[in-house]
């Protein structure tokens, strides 16, 4: 990944009592030994929030929820702190040249959307943010996470060429992308298990990027008071490429 | 006997206060003889075009990669895949324009298993540039020295391509630009290259692999339909009750499942495929 395309930048001054830093990780295969750790925490992660949490029907072993799709060697994005601990949120890319879970999963229900294939169409999904965020019910906080995990995939797309995502996606989750500013086009929707389900398509573009980076620029601060900090935290984008080196922006 | 070019003058040509798709370049009329519309194509669709030519219209793939490598003004042009599910190195289909020299110290070596290139390259999705690439030992280290006195390198960037049914190529050109020159490059040319890339591995994976294409959904054939009768991308969006941005996409889809460059040769193939009657 190229070291510059992550410009997520200093979202408070620096004078600061409390810093935070947050982290992306890009993992592809080629670099998932190096993360054995986070991916591990994905998966646990995944099992929680698809079938704990919506009861999505997914397969789940020992507490990871993974799909053959993982085995296609996708890339994966992870918000994480800069102790790589805890995964705060994650989502999977994949290209709709090849084989995608959309185009297997919904190809009878909604296949205008489903069969959608071209090199600068990707797939997004398993798209969720840690449970504790969740739990906490701030709406901030939630908005905060899921902003900076939007945000980070618009950059990578920018980068890698992609111009449009097609996601799968309930309805809270649909409110969310419109509040942060994301032009998504719902392309059908269908219901599975008494839930409803939409596919979306989300154009890639830097007037969005900016859009949503400037939303979480104002939603920093009240974050920040949110958690009851004198000053707002000192927060710094971090991202860790293939090299190892911790870049900040 | 001198032949003078005498185009009809359209009477429109001096109103420029409407524009007409005809007055764009690139717009040419479909079979039913209205114009398409090309708002939708790619900004460099006379360039991908004659890419896409070259592609489709050579009958060896080895000169497909030499053509592209001219074209791309580039040192070289690698075409690498294997068979569904065998690792790179195990059965592999290569289309390459390295000098011979190179090739056979490859092989001498037994380079397919330390190159960093093809290491990686399988397990990547996005396209990276080969400074990205961890060198993992000594090794691989001495690998990319030869290689570079092969007049391989220092500068490379490869585009993993997949297909439907998960056949996995990589694509990859190298130069001896300097790395500000090669990032300029690829600045302007990667999203040529992805289409490049793409189309070509879809020849290989149909001719070599027997793959066959995909199918045309409704819609697809809807934003076509209208597109093949002159209407503009906010008409269409209208028409169907989606956005524009979907119109573009549905199109792109398209465009990519009938291995064409612009909207109207895609309407060209289908209308003679019989899928789309006019």
């Amino acid at each position: 990944m190229n070291k510059a395309c992550f410009s997520l930048a200093l979202i408070a001054p620096p004078i600061h009592t409390v810093s935070t830093f947050q982290m992306i990780v890009l993992i592809e295969k080629h670099n998932a030994h190096r993360y054995p750790h986070l991916l591990d925490e994905m998966f646990r992660l995944r099992a929680r929030i698809f079938r704990d949490r919506l009861k999505w029907d997914v397969h789940v072993a020992e507490g990871r929820e993974r799909d053959k799709y993982d085995d296609g060697a996708p890339l994966y994005i992870v918000y994480t702190d800069d102790e790589e601990r805890d995964v705060k949120g994650s989502l999977r890319l994949l290209p709709t040249t090849g084989p995608t879970l959309l185009a297997d999963l919904f190809s009878d229900t909604v296949p205008d959307a489903a069969h959608l294939s071209a090199p600068t169409i990707w797939e997004c999904t398993r798209f969720c943010l840690n449970d504790s965020i969740l739990d906490e019910g701030e709406q901030d906080q939630l908005f905060f996470a899921s902003a900076i995990l939007i945000a980070a995939l618009g950059e990578v797309a920018i980068n890698a060429g992609i111009e449009s995502i097609i996601a799968n996606f309930d309805s809270a989750m649909l409110r969310l992308y419109r509040r942060l500013g994301c032009e998504v086009e719902v392309l059908g929707s269908t219901s599975r298990y008494g839930r409803v389900v939409y596919l979306g398509l989300f154009p890639v573009s830097t007037p969005i990027l900016c859009r949503i980076k400037e939303r979480i620029k104002s939603g920093g601060a009240s974050f920040a008071k949110a958690r009851g900090a004198a000053d707002p935290p000192f927060l710094r984008l971090a991202v860790a490429d293939s090299r190892e080196n911790t870049l900040d922006y | 006997m001198s032949i003078v070019d005498r185009r009809p003058q359209h009477p429109t040509r001096h109103d420029r206060s409407r524009v007409r798709p005809s007055d764009k370049i690139g717009a040419w009329k479909t079979i039913s003889g209205r114009e398409v519309n090309t708002a939708n194509d790619p900004p460099d669709a006379e360039s991908l075009a004659q890419a896409f030519s070259v592609i489709e219209n050579e009958a060896e793939i080895d000169v497909v990669v030499e053509k592209l490598r001219d074209f791309l003004t580039v040192d070289h042009v690698v075409y690498h895949s294997s068979k569904l599910g065998a690792s790179p190195s195990a059965d592999p289909y290569i289309r390459l324009t390295y000098p011979a020299s190179w090739i056979k110290r490859y092989l001498q070596m037994g380079y397919i298993y330390v190159d960093p290139v093809v290491r990686e390259g399988f397990q990547r999705v996005i396209p990276f540039r080969w400074n990205e690439l961890t060198i993992q030992n000594a090794t691989e280290f001495s690998f990319l020295t030869d290689a570079l006195a092969h007049g391989v390198g220092p500068c490379g960037f490869s585009i993993p391509v997949l297909s439907k049914r998960g056949h996995r190529a990589l694509f990859s050109i190298s130069s001896s630009r300097s790395e500000q020159e090669w990032n300029d490059f690829l600045a302007t040319k990667r999203s040529m290259l992805i289409q490049i890339a793409n189309r070509l591995h879809c020849r290989v994976v149909v001719e070599i692999f027997g793959e066959e294409r995909p199918h045309l959904t409704t819609r697809e054939l809807e934003c076509l339909r209208w597109t093949a009768l002159g209407k503009a991308t906010s008409e269409i969006a209208i028409i169907l009750n989606i956005s524009p941005l979907t119109v573009r996409d549905y199109l792109k889809s398209i465009r990519y499942k009938m291995d064409s460059v612009t909207s109207a040769q895609a309407v060209s193939k289908a209308v003679k495929l019989g899928l789309l009657i006019l």
